[in-house]
């Protein structure tokens, strides 16, 4: 799951990726070194605090989540069981990231079949 | 223009000026104003329209004149002061060229030239004092820090630099005491007394800092010696998202809230979207016609909106600006605009970057406005706190 993770470190503008489960434990993230408990943590809390009311308004499945700030975004897309989180800057163009992101969730989405199923 | 509605115009100027100063009226106002701005005499066109927002400003006719009129001022100062810069470059140009940027709702352009200005004319304390004022309303805006840190460093370095103008501490020591840091306000109120022992602002401020100050004493809130530290004040109104105590903000709030929602019908039209609202920091969400009560849209996009809003603070990435949730069943869009939230939700993926692009107006304020309609009651505000 990290050299899935590895390929969005080269995507221009992305500082970072995680694959956590929803209720906000890491599974596997990239770089090395950096908080992503706390980004986890945080995103589990948001996904929480909108369940219900998103249900009664029929905005599910979640298929993307984008939080922009004026100095980042966090792009949270749910794989099944799990979700990938990728934290870019705020300025560059995202295009290509989330080109990967679609590539990389069918992938996660495969692998996380495989980890249940075995 | 053509020749001949020049030549026109310029016949008719006389008469239409003798009009409107014999029988002030809005449509001899119109009339003035119009022949003067296709006549190029903007800064007559100004001075009148000016003269009629005194007389009518609740007009909303009158109004538009006076933002056509100011707008066309403004860009006019804005050519002349770039004029001024290429042929003899000065600090009290490219302040005037940040004033006119600041008209014409172009705060960055503003900020590049008080930043080309200090790099060119580094001890000029007016390009700090205003400087400051913007920080200050991104301050405001967002309640960044850094921001506030910014406003402090500018005010403190043109006051160093100019000792003799009291108002620019005057006015350090009322941000030190928006944060909170009202014995740090009341020493620099004291210190400008030293230097400007008559100055009637000064002595008032100083009055009611010490009035606060001992109250704050009484009560705990203040310490009794020394200042206090205005970084983990600053840090404290980030994280709550709130200036606690600023008995200004409620009403700011409200005016905000209420400009906001006069753009929600043209939000719609441009969108598509049937429910479009806005959410007070307090988490109380209106449209047009008033408060929204309670229901799933409110409440998602307010826990949406805060839960948003802190994860983004305490993540380090600075004040939110949108949220982008996209569904199987629709998508919620939310934008930032200054303490409020505006929202929209949409059936379809492809009105997506539509409704992102209509959110963006709507901000920046080039959404047309509708007056507002009182057709429910403004219910209590709702109790928890956005962020």
């Amino acid at each position: 799951m990290k050299e899935i993770l590895q390929r969005l470190e080269g995507v221009p503008g992305v500082l970072g990726a995680l694959v956590m489960t929803l209720d906000g434990v890491v599974v596997a993230s990239v770089p090395p070194g950096v908080d992503h408990e706390r980004s986890a943590a945080f995103l589990s809390a948001v996904l929480l605090s909108i369940e219900k009311s998103a249900e009664q308004l029929g905005l599910v499945p979640l298929q993307r989540l984008t939080l922009a700030a004026t100095r980042g975004r966090l792009l949270l897309v749910p794989v099944g069981e799990l979700a990938l989180v990728v934290l870019a800057d705020s300025t560059s163009d995202l295009g290509q990231a989330l080109n990967e992101v679609a590539g990389l969730t069918r992938r996660l989405l495969r692998q996380s079949k495989i980890d249940v199923s075995s | 223009m053509g020749f001949l509605a020049r030549s026109r115009d310029r016949l008719l100027l006389p008469r239409r000026l003798a009009r409107w100063r014999d029988a002030p009226s809005t449509a001899t106002l119109n009339d003035a104003v119009q022949t003067l701005l296709r006549l190029g005499d903007v800064e007559r066109a100004w001075t009148i329209a000016r003269q009629g927002i005194a007389k009518w400003k609740d007009d909303d006719f009158v109004r538009e004149i006076y933002r056509i009129a100011g707008r066309a001022h403004a860009e006019h100062g804005l050519a002349a002061a770039q004029a001024e810069i290429q042929s003899r470059p000065t600090a009290a140009a490219f302040l005037k060229i940040a004033r006119f940027s600041v008209l014409l709702r172009d705060v960055a352009a503003a900020f590049a030239a008080l930043e080309e200005c200090l790099r060119r004319f580094p001890a000029s304390a007016a390009a700090h004092a205003a400087l400051a004022e913007l920080h200050e309303q991104r301050w405001l805006r967002d309640l960044a820090a850094a921001d506030g840190r910014i406003v402090l460093a500018h005010l403190r370095k043109a006051w160093r630099l100019d000792g003799a103008e009291p108002t620019r501490p005057l006015r350090l020591a009322a941000f030190l005491a928006r944060v909170g840091a009202l014995r740090a306000a009341l020493n620099v109120a004291e210190e400008v007394l030293h230097l400007h022992e008559s100055q009637p602002d000064a002595l008032s401020l100083r009055d009611s800092l010490a009035r606060m100050v001992a109250a704050g004493v009484e009560a705990g809130s203040t310490p009794a010696e020394g200042e206090e530290d205005v970084e983990s004040l600053l840090r404290q109104i980030e994280e709550s998202g709130r200036v606690v105590g600023d008995p200004g903000d409620a009403a700011r709030v409200a005016r905000e809230s209420e400009r906001l929602r006069a753009f929600l019908p043209a939000l719609r039209e441009r969108t598509g979207c049937e429910k479009a609202l806005v959410v007070e920091p307090k988490g109380h969400a209106l449209d047009e016609r008033g408060a929204l009560g309670a229901g799933p849209l409110p409440a998602l996009a307010a826990s949406l909106a805060r839960s948003a809003q802190f994860t983004v603070r305490r993540l380090d990435l600075g004040p939110l600006q949108s949220v982008t949730m996209v569904t199987t069943g629709g998508s919620l869009l939310l934008q930032r605009a200054q303490r409020c939230v505006v929202g929209v939700l949409l059936d379809q993926p492809e009105e997506i970057e539509r409704g992102r692009t209509g959110l963006e107006e709507l901000v920046a304020g080039r959404l047309p406005a509708t007056p507002l309609v009182a057709a429910r009651p403004a219910a209590a505000r709702g109790a928890k706190d956005l962020r």
